[in-house]
């Protein structure tokens, strides 16, 4: 997440919140159509050519808020919210180009700026290998149909004349699934792509978008018993100073009937996990990788499927947890809030799951709502940090780390003489490096972590907080906890001995 | 002479990028020698056109942290 809210960040919360503002005071189809104009002004924000431009984009922008596809006709809003409200189950991909949006960015990679003074080394000229480089009035000019891209013009110009242009989707994917088609739009190769949501938060155009679920949880916190599970990462989202209870006491005013800490899934995870590493490794693998993150473990599958053997066969602490409270209250809605996208994937895949909101999504629900966490008090009836509800290692989990912290921890109970090497990568190209070193044999008595955002899932796509601050909240919140490691979690060992360890494992 | 800012971080005020906010003027008071003195609040009755900032006795709506820092200064001169 970067540091400050950027005006597209901006614009995608405030269609979410005018959505939810709707969609609470039962008048979605009514008044629907009026929002183009509303959210974007006559004289237009200034990203576009004009005011018609920014409203014809605003209305793929509410489609996709709706929880549908983003492109095809978007004309008429009215209709579309019907249909939105009908719709049972989220389909198709959750992230997706708007290509109206999509200001097709040059592809040429190397380009001569102004800078260039024509001088007598021309080392640019000397120095490419294809003899790309000729001199046009008076400047240096790059025939792009020769062109390689190497960059050697770029290192050598001693007056720093030539620009190395990217796209900034391609340059924030790090594997390579964006691209640009013949037209310079951009598209998203599916069979790659993890969902991970760094070309959401890159694009400045705003040109990519995520399907929200908003307008579906709302219906569902309106007709059925419905139960919030909060993401570890949940702690100071709200900002510096909104406490938990006052963000689980806004969840019930919004209607949620009970709230529940994902870090005790979390636990169960862990006690699972480490486990399966003290059984497994190294007598049938030489490492066992972690399976939480739904980018890191969908990167396995899709780009490195001869290691899936080693992936833990242990469901993630959201599923976790959504089972066993759908075995304790069979009748009520499960949703999953978080600070990531690819979770919106992982969730269409488990029954268990209801619905997944981003944090960014919620905090649009509490505006859409007229509920101001600042205004609510801190001292209610909701469960507070050191309420027995999770354990610290629990609570880590959403930080780089933490996964490691938590495994090594019950492993150091049940068998400290135990060799546990740690490995950690976080980002999606630290985890490519680390995977390819893991295909190679590099990796003995190993447990892999492998996190999809740098940082962990404190730094994912739609927080509402930057990463630094995040982690310190989480490792603060962790420590409030009175119990430490997760295998001393009695709620956790409870579900595990109802249920059967079987019952937390991917078939 | 020394400005009173007071910055709303009610949830909506949040969303729309507060926090950027009272960043800002902290990096700013450690670079100029006036005193800044800098007030997180629960709501500015300012919803609609979040952040909303009260400088002295006006409500503003700076949409970046470099919209503040401008009002700032132009309070300052």
């Amino acid at each position: 997440m970067p540091k400050n809210v950027s005006e597209v960040t901006k614009l995608r919360r405030r269609v979410f919140s005018s959505i939810a503002q709707l969609a609470f005071e039962d008048r979605l189809a009514e008044d629907i159509d009026k929002l183009p104009e509303q959210l974007i002004p006559e004289q237009g924000l200034g990203y576009r050519c004009c005011a018609h431009k920014e409203r014809a984009i605003v209305n793929h922008r509410i489609k996709s808020a709706l929880g549908l596809e983003a492109n095809g006709d978007a004309k008429n809003l009215k209709k579309l919210a019907i249909q939105a409200l009908e719709l049972e189950k989220i389909t198709g991909n959750n992230i997706d180009v708007l290509d109206i949006a999509c200001d097709r960015c040059p592809l040429d990679k190397y380009r001569v700026s102004d800078a260039c003074r024509n001088c007598v080394d021309h080392s640019c000229m000397n120095v490419c290998p294809k003899g790309a480089i000729v001199i046009v009035q008076n400047r240096a000019y790059i025939d792009q149909n020769k062109c390689i891209e190497c960059g050697l013009c770029q290192r050598f110009c001693s007056y720093n004349a030539i620009l190395k242009m990217s796209r900034p989707c391609e340059t924030a994917c790090g594997i390579e699934a964006i691209t640009a088609n013949s037209d310079r739009q951009a598209k998203i190769n599916y069979d790659s792509c993890v969902s991970c949501g760094s070309c959401v938060q890159a694009c400045p155009f705003g040109a990519i978008t995520y399907k929200s679920q908003i307008l579906q949880t709302i219906k569902m916190i309106k007709d059925e018993d419905t139960i919030a599970i909060l993401a570890p990462a949940f702690v100071g989202q709200f900002g510096a100073k909104i406490k938990i209870t006052q963000i689980k006491q806004g969840l019930k005013e919004l209607g949620f009937k009970m709230i529940k800490e994902v870090a005790l899934g979390a636990d169960i995870v862990t006690i699972e996990e480490s486990q399966e590493f003290l059984d497994k490794v190294p007598n049938k693998q030489n490492y066992l990788t972690t399976s939480c993150c739904p980018a890191f473990l969908a990167l396995i599958e899709q780009e490195f499927s001869e290691l899936i053997e080693n992936i833990s066969s242990t469901v993630s602490p959201m599923v976790a947890l959504a089972k066993v409270l759908k075995e304790d209250y069979p009748d009520s809605k499960v949703v999953f809030i978080g600070p990531c996208i690819a979770k919106k994937d992982e969730a269409l895949k488990n029954h268990e799951l209801d619905a997944v909101l981003t944090f960014e999504e919620l905090g649009s629900m509490f505006v859409g709502a007229g509920i101001n966490l600042a205004n609510i008090s801190e001292d209610n009836n909701c469960e507070s940090a050191n309420d027995e509800v999770a354990t610290d290692d629990g609570r880590t989990f959403a930080r780089s780390g933490g996964l490691i912290k938590a495994v090594e921890g019950a492993i150091s109970q049940i068998d400290p003489s135990k060799e546990f090497n740690k490995i950690k990568a976080q980002g999606l190209e630290e985890c490519i490096k680390t995977l390819r070193l893991a295909k190679a044999n590099q990796y003995q008595n190993s447990f892999i972590e492998g996190m999809g955002c740098q940082g962990g899932c404190v730094g994912g796509p739609a927080t509402l907080m930057d990463t630094k601050f995040t982690t310190k909240q989480v490792n603060n919140f962790g420590e409030q906890s009175n119990i430490r490691y997760s295998v001393d979690n009695n709620e956790a060992k409870a579900f595990i001995s109802r249920f059967g360890s079987h019952k937390f494992h991917r078939e | 002479m020394g400005i009173k800012i007071k910055i709303c971080i009610g949830t909506p005020c949040h969303l729309m990028g507060s926090q950027n906010l009272i960043e800002a003027v902290q990096e700013f008071n450690k670079k100029i020698e006036t005193d800044i003195e800098v007030e997180a609040v629960n709501c500015l009755d300012k919803c609609k056109g979040a952040p909303a900032v009260k400088i002295d006795d006006e409500v503003y709506a700076p949409a970046r942290p470099k919209d503040l820092i401008d009002l700032i200064k132009e309070q300052l001169r």
